[in-house]
């Protein structure tokens, strides 16, 4: 029951992506044609789905598999500011207070969160320019 | 966080109920590697920590 559930959930996400690419591919196709071509502009703003499966290192939950939808929009050219969306299903530790208790639990939740990335070639220890040829003599 | 009660509760307020929720917080933070394997395929793995904290009633 539990994983039709998370499967059914995931399904909804998948189909709400192609619907909104769908819509902007429309959207970009009239703007093209009223416009001339211009050079290649970075995306702004960027839509995702993922899937997790956790494990909780207390309490009476066993494990959680959450669905998450993201709309995220480009800080600058390697961070962004994401709105993410996510629900999933909970299965309980059998024996378990709560599982005495509950069945079917079920969560969802809203996050705003932030992504840092380190872009390839500013790592500690891997510069960017080639080291210094040393020289002999 | 919702769920359904195994057997109906007697609620001073709502009376009898199946169902409840609780709301909480929660913070993360984590680590992740994105390896571009070929020119449209790409890798990315992901580790999180953090914690939950929810209400004390439902």
């Amino acid at each position: 029951m539990k994983i039709s559930q998370f499967i059914l959930l995931n399904l909804l996400l998948g189909t709400a992506l192609p619907h909104v690419q769908a819509q902007e591919a429309a959207t970009n196709a009239m703007s093209a044609l009223a416009k001339p071509a211009s050079a290649t502009k970075p995306d702004v703003y960027h839509l995702d789905t993922s899937f997790g499966y956790r494990w909780p290192l207390n309490g009476d939950c066993r494990w959680l598999m959450p669905a998450t939808i993201v709309f995220g929009k480009m800080l600058d050219d390697h961070n962004t500011l994401d709105a993410a969306f996510s629900g999933g299903v909970i299965e309980l530790k059998p024996g378990s207070t709560a599982d005495a208790q509950a069945h079917q639990p079920s969560f969802w939740n809203w996050v705003l969160r932030g992504n840092i990335t380190l872009p390839r070639g500013t790592r500690p220890g891997n510069p960017t320019s080639p080291p210094a040829r040393a020289s002999s003599g | 966080m919702s769920w359904e009660y195994r057997q109906p509760v007697d609620s001073p307020n709502l009376g009898v109920i199946t169902r409840d929720y609780l709301e909480g917080a929660d913070g993360y933070s984590g680590v992740g590697l994105s390896v571009r394997l070929r020119k449209h395929l790409n890798f990315f793995g992901e580790v999180d920590g953090g914690g939950t904290r929810f209400l004390s009633t439902t």
